[in-house]
């Protein structure tokens, strides 16, 4: 492991972002934490042009180099951390290069299409020791109201943990009830356009469903509530919504039953569902049973309402406010640094996630109670 | 959406109800018999609850039958669900109409029986399900209706009650019934589900637990529809004494719509942190649910169809039952569910 010596509470990590290919909220997020600093936008020489393009946008905007060298920027630039956010494909491979270079890593999701993938992550990170994060929304203000209330004991321990996670987005054009059309949609390409409202989540070449690209988030909810690994997954899954779904094969609305350790079970309901179906950005809630009673929670929370004449979709009336779920989450990678601990979903954590979705897309496929192995 | 207001009732006939029972539905329904058009309650029977207007109480069923049948025409049954089914007999055999809650019977056996009865005597007989009645779940029907959600892709339901003593007469869940969790309760949500998607789940897998050793009080029941759609239902008995929980939600290609009893909640401050409370919607299900009766009685706008719902309901109920019990899902196959090995 490269020497963090300096990590003390007053240290700088210096951050080296390899690969910006959807959005960027992760590298800014991370850099919202005045403890870490990107140095440096790295990708490989090889990579597209478009690519190439986004990597080079986001070193403009942070006023950092942009370097077509991976290897050389691992190396030359003194960073101790990497931010990992290339298309999905390509997260693992990127993340076991950092981690034998010997960075910490933050890693966007999902932690990759193939669970061997997240493998050969684990035993690099280990082999390596240094810290993994999987980038999360386990920090939200709601998440950590809800933990707050689990650990004060107010409705005794969890038995079944219920997520709502549905975003109110369109994924191109409407599933067209003609089955007879054209050319079917290119994923990478409709990803791609899809950069402009941030939609752009499953960009690669490989198709992903909602349960895949955003599966991580309301699953590491779950991990946390309840504490408990996941055993069994039953699931349906469907393209509902979007032709781009239809053509490619993946769902875009999924429900999956989870049998988990200490016989506690979850449900999960994911979708992308489309604008028209909230007045939001999309109905996310988690509903948490107790021994001694429940709990409803409502993940935006807190947010403000703002109305007014004109106004437009892409500025919606719900904002969500007072969320330092940004600087929390680093100040927990920061401080799995320091103190050599555990951040708040690491490399085996996001493993398991990824082998619960995987065994979940079996399940839809076979109509089967599946093993999460 | 069955359209229940009053214009429908073609003449001034007026429908003479017996309320039969202290079910929980009881007092809604003797609360709101002096709101209905062309019916009104004319006696009341069992444990069912003082009603302003009627002019009879007596102790039974049976002695209502028996002595009192020129007292009224149709009967509103509120009885436990393992005597449900004989009650419909008896009642039917008296040549008198029969409204019966969800499940009209312990099992879907019985239930058919029920409906060969009625079917044989010519009297209507009405699924009770006061969910399809409350205002929240008519707005959202009537939504569907217009077109405005479309195709169902996603039903979610939630519905969290207080635990129910096990000492005590429950009416309705009995915690020591090992499939009660599935037949006397679920059965309501597995309706509305099979309700919004206008067909039978073709795949059922479910799961139960328990607080203690007793038999379960929490299950959730995981369905698949047609053309992809999918239903995630879960209930509990198990919360602590006070208000329950209920949210409903439906997805489709179209639209979507909410049911949250979140929504609902007002804060009441009276010292430290304040507690949020429920508005209430009212009698309007009682209300809705009463005047179809009578309207099914005066029109034939129900010739079973709800009753034959409810066996539905029953049937994926135990096949829920059954899934639960052996880790298995069952699927539909020739109007049966079969366990898939």
């Amino acid at each position: 492991m490269r020497d963090t010596s300096l990590s003390n509470s007053d240290s700088t990590f210096r951050v080296a972002v390899l690969s910006v290919v959807k959005h960027d909220y992760v590298p800014k997020g991370l850099a919202s934490h005045p403890r870490f600093e990107p140095v440096v936008v790295a990708d490989d020489a090889i990579q597209p042009e478009w690519i190439h393009e986004r990597n080079q946008h986001l070193a403009d905007e942070l006023s950092i180099p942009y370097v077509r060298d991976v290897d050389a920027a691992l190396n030359n630039f003194g960073a101790q951390v990497a931010c990992v956010s290339p298309e999905a494909e390509r997260h693992a491979d990127l993340s076991v290069r950092a981690a034998d270079a010997g960075l910490h890593i933050v890693q966007d999701k999902p932690m990759s299409t193939r669970v061997s993938e997240c493998d050969r992550v684990v035993e690099a990170v280990e082999r390596n020791d240094v810290k993994f994060m999987m980038w999360n929304r386990d920090m939200l203000p709601a998440l950590l109201h809800a933990r707050q209330e689990l650990s004060n004991g107010t409705i005794g321990l969890p038995r079944a943990i219920h997520v709502d996670f549905y975003f109110a987005n369109d994924a191109g054009a409407p599933k067209e009830a003609d089955r007879r059309r054209g050319a079917k949609t290119n994923w990478l390409n409709a990803l791609k356009a899809a950069h402009i409202d941030g939609s752009d989540g499953g960009v690669g070449k490989s198709p992903m469903g909602e349960l895949q690209v955003e599966g991580i988030y309301p699953l590491s909810h779950i991990r946390l509530i309840s504490g408990a690994k996941v055993q069994r997954v039953f699931a349906r899954a469907t393209a509902h919504f979007h032709q781009r779904h239809v053509d490619n094969q993946v769902e875009d609305l999924a429900s999956v039953t989870l049998e988990m350790e200490r016989g506690i079970v979850s449900t999960l309901c994911i979708g992308r569902i489309g604008q028209a179906k909230h007045s939001s950005s999309g109905e996310i809630k988690i509903r948490v049973l107790g021994t001694m009673g429940g709990l409803v929670i409502d993940e935006p929370r807190p947010q403000v309402r703002v109305f007014y004449n004109g106004q437009k979709r892409a500025d919606p009336a719900d904002r969500r406010v007072g969320a330092d779920a940004d600087w929390l989450l680093m100040e927990n990678f920061a401080q799995a640094i320091d103190t050599n601990g555990e951040t708040i979903l690491d490399a085996r954590s996001g493993r398991d996630i990824a082998a619960t979705v995987e065994a979940a897309m079996d399940s839809a496929r076979t109509g089967r109670p599946v093993i999460v192995s | 959406m069955q359209d229940i207001s009053p214009r429908h009732l073609r003449s001034n006939t007026v429908t003479r109800l017996a309320l039969v029972g202290g079910g929980p539905a009881a007092d809604a329904y003797a609360r709101s018999a002096h709101r209905l058009t062309n019916a009104r309650v004319s006696a009341t029977a069992g444990a069912a609850p003082t009603c302003a207007g009627s002019a009879l109480t007596v102790a039974t069923l049976s002695e209502l039958l028996q002595s009192h049948a020129n007292e009224f025409d149709s009967v509103v049954l509120q009885t436990p669900i393992n005597q449900r089914a004989d009650d419909v007999k008896a009642i039917a055999l008296t040549g008198k109409h029969v409204l019966v809650e969800c499940p009209i019977a312990h099992s879907a056996a019985d239930a058919h029986a029920a409906i060969d009865a009625c079917s044989d005597a010519g009297v209507t007989l009405l699924m009770g399900q006061m969910d399809r009645y409350r205002p929240d779940t008519l707005a959202v029907r009537a939504s569907m209706s217009e077109g405005h959600i479309g195709q169902p892709g996603l039903v979610r339901s939630h519905r969290w009650q207080p635990s129910r003593p096990h000492e005590t007469d429950v009416w309705e869940f009995s915690p020591k019934v090992q499939e009660g969790i599935f037949v006397e309760e679920l059965t309501r949500d597995i309706d509305i589900a099979s309700w919004l998607f206008e067909a039978p789940p073709t795949d059922v897998f479910a799961i139960s637990r328990s607080l203690g050793d007793d038999p379960p009080d929490w299950a959730v029941v995981h369905l698949g529809f047609s053309g992809g759609g999918m239903a995630v239902l879960e209930i509990a008995i198990c919360l602590p004494q006070g208000d329950g929980y209920r949210s409903l939600e439906l997805i489709g290609d179209n639209g979507a719509a909410y049911i949250d009893d979140q929504y609902n909640m007002q804060l009441v401050y009276s010292g430290g942190s304040p507690s949020a409370r429920l508005t209430e919607q009212g009698d309007a299900a009682a209300i809705g649910q009463l005047q179809a009766f009578a309207e099914a009685i005066e029109c034939g706008s129900d010739p079973n169809n709800s009753a034959r719902a409810s066996v539905l309901a029953l049937e994926v109920a135990e096949a829920a039952s059954a899934s639960a019990a052996t880790g298995h899902p069952a699927s539909r196959t020739n109007e049966r569910y079969i366990l898939v090995q």
